[in-house]
């Protein structure tokens, strides 16, 4: 093959947020037809999957192809790029009558709760009728094309990735509204009689005729962009103009009248030709017949253990020892490297693997899936180990049955590491990561159940009160089973598998906390009744209710504070980052005339927790005194309102560990070969490369995922005031301080990631 | 007959599912590293026997990160030469203090190569390659512009025993507002939250008038 024409065709792109938008797209539809298919099969045949599957592939084909890549250096292709999202995805998209498809193939928490009330307003459905009009559709679509071609927004486009973006969404968009009365996807219902499709294509196709016609008749190039590109093929720009206009023209005036000549047979054979009076009655009471929503298939929540092939894996003990093993591996070289490599973090792996890239994993699987760490601990390897030489039959203290020694632990451990700078410390790492291990090997080597997950290990802490808003969580499928059970194998275990050692009696559990996902009760349930489940994030949190081993929320002041301390070690930590706030501690030190900068981060730490928690207690006094009847005390009040800080607070812990993960991810290769050299294995030192592209949007990606958190703690906060409060005024009091206190910390984030980023222990400064 | 295309409907429709996943996965793994090609051609100039044509992306180069793409062909334009070997150089305007670069924090480590081609120099060189390039008949690479003022481009293009070289100017603005790439962000909580009022004022409608 020429080698120029092969270049030719290996000129595909592949942006990743359109792609994952038609794949979205395909995947809600097919869930959709599917299920409509069984009730409906006449109407919803495989042709119309096929169908509108072809028009997907359609548009992404304009997207991704040879096309846009030579758009910007011709026009006749650009003209074709254009005309693929104007006049062949969107009838092809229409035919596949995606309306109710794309509803069904949703889960039917979004279609019912979130969209229910949209779709039933009168009000929306009107404007919705308004918009599907012939007369409104033909001008918008005319409008559209005339002003895109337009040379000062042509240019504009041909200049601007966004503005071609949107350029490319108008068409799209605009297309779809055009062809939605001549298609009339079921169940629409048409608004004008169907012969009067006829000149409604002819009147855009006089358009489409005379843009094109103009076009390719012109003596002058239109586009500036086009005079100036370079020329291939010997093609002038006037020649590719002259080109284009053709192209628009004859295949084009095709697309309009193809359609127009199928339209007079239907009128003409009169099955589908209806009376203009009798249309113009219909139009006026038409409502699309929704039909019954088909079965549910069981639990309305996805269970991922049920994923076929996937789920066995997932739920076999051998796939966790596994997972556990290569983690336990990577902490061997941790310490090892720590111990006895350099000294200096970014070349050691005690530096990179912990610090930059093992909490950026750890926080971004809290917020996709669960507590996914707790599963794959490698220490829970080591002590069951240990507990086959130790007693393991004490029962832990009652006094130390709470998280009161968890979070002072957990707020030493956040202090030491800033205050004595551990993640620039690889001996002190590997020195902590050992402690590590003795510690959870000699308390659950003496104490029964997970006592050292329970009560004391800080990592579990921090992960059980981030779950609180991950999307999965470990519960039964089917109430109804476990009211006939009688063994509670899931608690107590039997002879193959033991139950859960953190007290969690599955019918009563609710929510992630104190959950590990070691899946001990998947394994143990005898019916198979448990599974790893969707949940809508945080939501678990906003319900009253009393679960196993926890009790209710309200009462347990001392999770609530392990909340709190979590979400304020987060601002703490990012603040600590950036360099107004280096530079104030550095100020501080040097005034003071310290040697080092403990004293300056430890009340740093200080200020920022006292903050956090002052501002809470605040909110909490301020809004008990606004709530109606008698005044609940203090701590039955406020509590409840502080585990609406969990989704602010891992926000921010995403963005800040995230940033870590990426800048980490290119120093992993070179301290392996560091690693690899110094024992005497040569395995070459190459940087593992992200694309430029990822490092580019991600502070876009930190912002989106500081909105996501801070939406959802609002909503939290103004659900648990809804149950506490039955009148609106004095409930939108009670919620007031708390949507207040999430704004400013919200706003403090913000502020937060908008300055660069100091990595403080690398040579070199800001991102 | 009846039965068997719902069960192939289905069979269909959870291969395609499953497709769909993997050509997902594969298409994100596989991101050119230059955004776009073309852009604002900001030199085209023929040299015996070579035409060059190079385009920038964005159409004003700005502090940080632009992409520059370059067309090799035949003087008169008929041929393109994908075979030549092109690197961009960059030097700085006069008396222009560049920050040091991050080795670890720096992109790619781009220091590491940097130290390679031009030590103790304030220029950089950047190897425009096709792999780089969404347009395979074009070569691209990022480059770095950590100042704004009137830098200077150089386009070095070999083949075979050809060498010629290119120049042009480039002016740099500076660098965006932080804050103006993110308004979109700040302005989608008031949007959702916007949206939230209003679908619960229409279901209480709802459950009143129901």
């Amino acid at each position: 093959m020429n080698s120029v024409f092969e270049a030719v065709l290996g000129s595909w792109n592949f942006p990743p947020l359109p792609l994952l938008s038609l794949i979205l797209g395909a995947a809600v539809y097919l869930r959709g037809w599917s299920r409509l298919h069984r009730q409906l099969p006449e109407r919803f045949t495989p042709a119309r999957r096929v169908s509108f599957l072809s028009g997907l592939a359609v548009v992404g084909f304009a997207v991704v192809s040879p096309l846009d890549a030579f758009a910007n250096l011709l026009l006749q292709v650009h003209m074709v790029q254009h005309l693929l999202l104007t006049m062949v995805a969107p009838p092809l998209l229409l035919l596949g009558s995606p309306y109710l498809p794309m509803l069904c193939g949703l889960p039917r928490t979004i279609t019912r709760d979130v969209l229910g009330p949209f779709l039933a307003s009168p009000g929306l459905r009107r404007w919705g009728h308004r918009l599907t009009h012939p007369l409104f559709t033909g001008a918008v679509f005319v409008g559209s094309n005339l002003a895109w071609h337009h040379p000062f927004l042509y240019e504009l486009a041909l200049r601007s990735r966004g503005w071609h973006e949107l350029e490319h969404l108008f068409f799209l968009g605009t297309a779809l509204l055009f062809w939605f009365p001549v298609i009339q996807p079921w169940p629409s219902r048409p608004i004008w009689p169907r012969w009067a499709m006829i000149p409604y294509l002819l009147v855009a196709d006089l358009q489409n005729t005379a843009l094109g016609g103009f076009f390719s008749f012109y003596d002058r190039v239109l586009y500036p962009t086009y005079a100036a590109a370079p020329r291939l093929w010997a093609f002038t720009p006037l020649a590719d103009q002259q080109a284009a206009g053709a192209i628009m023209w004859v295949p084009g005036s095709m697309a309009f009248l193809l359609p127009v000549v199928l339209i007079v047979v239907e009128v003409l054979s009169g099955p589908r030709g209806v009376r203009p009076s009798d249309v113009s009655k219909r139009s006026r009471t038409a409502r699309p017949q929704t039909p019954e929503r088909p079965a549910s298939d069981g639990s309305e929540a996805w269970d991922l253990l049920r994923v076929p092939r996937l789920g066995p894996v997932l739920r076999s003990a051998f796939t966790r020892r596994v997972v556990q093993t290569g983690l336990l591996l990577l902490a061997v070289l941790v310490v090892w490297d720590g111990w006895w490599g350099p000294p200096i973090s970014s070349l050691n792996l005690a530096g990179i693997l912990p610090w930059m890239g093992w909490r950026g994993l750890l926080v971004i699987g809290l917020l996709v899936a669960g507590n996914v760490f707790c599963y794959s601990c490698p220490m829970m390897w080591v002590r069951d180990w240990g507990r086959r030489v130790l007693p393991a039959r004490w029962t832990w203290p009652r006094a130390l049955r709470s998280k009161w020694l968890a979070v002072v632990l957990l707020a030493l451990f956040f202090w030491a590491s800033e205050a004595f700078h551990l993640w620039d410390r690889p001996a002190a790492t590997a020195s902590l990561v050992v402690a590590y291990f003795v510690a959870a090997v000699v308390i659950d080597g003496f104490f029964k159940g997970a006592s050292f997950c329970k009560y004391v290990c800080p990592i579990g802490q921090f992960n059980f009160a981030q779950s609180l808003v991950s999307p999965l969580e470990v519960k039964v499928n089917d109430a109804e089973i476990c009211r006939s059970c009688t063994t509670h194998d899931c608690l107590k275990g039997n002879a193959t598998q033991r139950g859960c050692e953190l007290e969690l009696f599955l019918p009563r559990k609710a929510g992630n906390l104190d959950c590990t996902f070691c899946l001990d009760c998947v394994r143990a349930c005898p019916q198979g009744n448990v599974g790893v489940l969707t949940v809508f994030p945080a939501r678990d949190a906003t319900e009253d209710r009393n679960r196993s081993s926890i009790g209710r929320y309200a009462r347990r002041l001392d999770w609530a504070v392990l909340v709190a301390i979590v979400a304020a070690a987060a601002w703490a930590g990012s603040a600590v980052m950036i360099a107004p706030v280096v530079q104030g501690l550095a100020a501080v030190q040097g005034s003071w005339g310290l040697s080092d900068s403990w004293l300056p981060n430890t009340l740093f730490y200080l200020v920022v927790g006292g903050v956090v928690l002052g501002g809470l207690a605040l909110c909490g006094e301020w809004s008990r005194r606004i709530r109606p009847g008698p005044r609940p005390s203090w701590r039955d009040w406020t509590p409840e309102f502080v585990y609406a800080l969990a989704p602010l607070g891992l926000a921010v812990w995403v963005a800040h560990y995230g940033f870590h993960l990426l800048v980490g991810i290119p120093l992993v290769g070179p301290s392996l070969g560091r690693l690899a050299w110094d024992t005497g294995v040569p395995l070459g030192t190459g940087l593992i490369t992200l694309p430029l592209a990822w490092r580019e949007g991600f502070p876009t990606l930190q912002f989106l995922v500081l909105d996501v958190g801070y939406l959802l703690s609002l909503w939290m906060s103004w659900r648990i005031a809804w149950r506490k409060a039955p009148e609106r005024t004095r409930r939108l009091g009670i919620w007031a301080p708390w949507a207040g206190l999430w704004t400013l910390g919200y706003g403090a984030a913000f502020w937060i990631f908008l300055q660069p980023m100091q990595m403080r222990g690398l040579p070199g400064q800001a991102w | 007959m009846n039965s068997f295309w719902p069960q192939l409907g289905a069979w269909w429709a959870s291969r395609l599912a499953v497709g769909f996943g993997w050509v997902l996965l594969l298409l994100l793994g596989s991101t050119t590293e230059a955004w776009a090609d073309g852009g604002r051609v900001v030199l085209q100039e023929a040299q015996s026997p070579v035409r060059v044509t190079v385009m920038m992306d964005p159409a004003e180069a700005r502090v940080g990160w632009i992409d520059l793409s370059v067309l090799v062909q035949s003087t008169e334009g008929t041929e393109v030469w994908l075979d030549a070997e092109t690197e961009f150089m960059v030097h700085p305007p006069k008396g222009a203090v560049l920050p040091a670069l991050d080795p670890f924090c720096g992109p790619n480590g781009e220091a590491l190569s940097q130290a390679r081609s031009v030590a103790n120099s304030p220029t950089r060189k950047y190897v425009a390659t096709r792999a780089a390039a969404t347009n395979r008949l074009l070569r691209a690479a990022r480059v770095h512009v950590p100042v704004a003022g009137e830098w200077q481009l150089e386009v070095r293009v070999r083949r075979a025993r050809t060498r010629t070289v290119f120049r042009a100017p480039l002016t740099v603005l500076d660098a965006p507002m932080a804050h103006a790439s993110v308004v979109g962000c700040l302005a989608l909580p008031p949007l959702v939250i916007g949206l939230y009022i209003t679908h619960q004022g229409l279901r209480r409608r709802m459950t009143s008038s129901s």
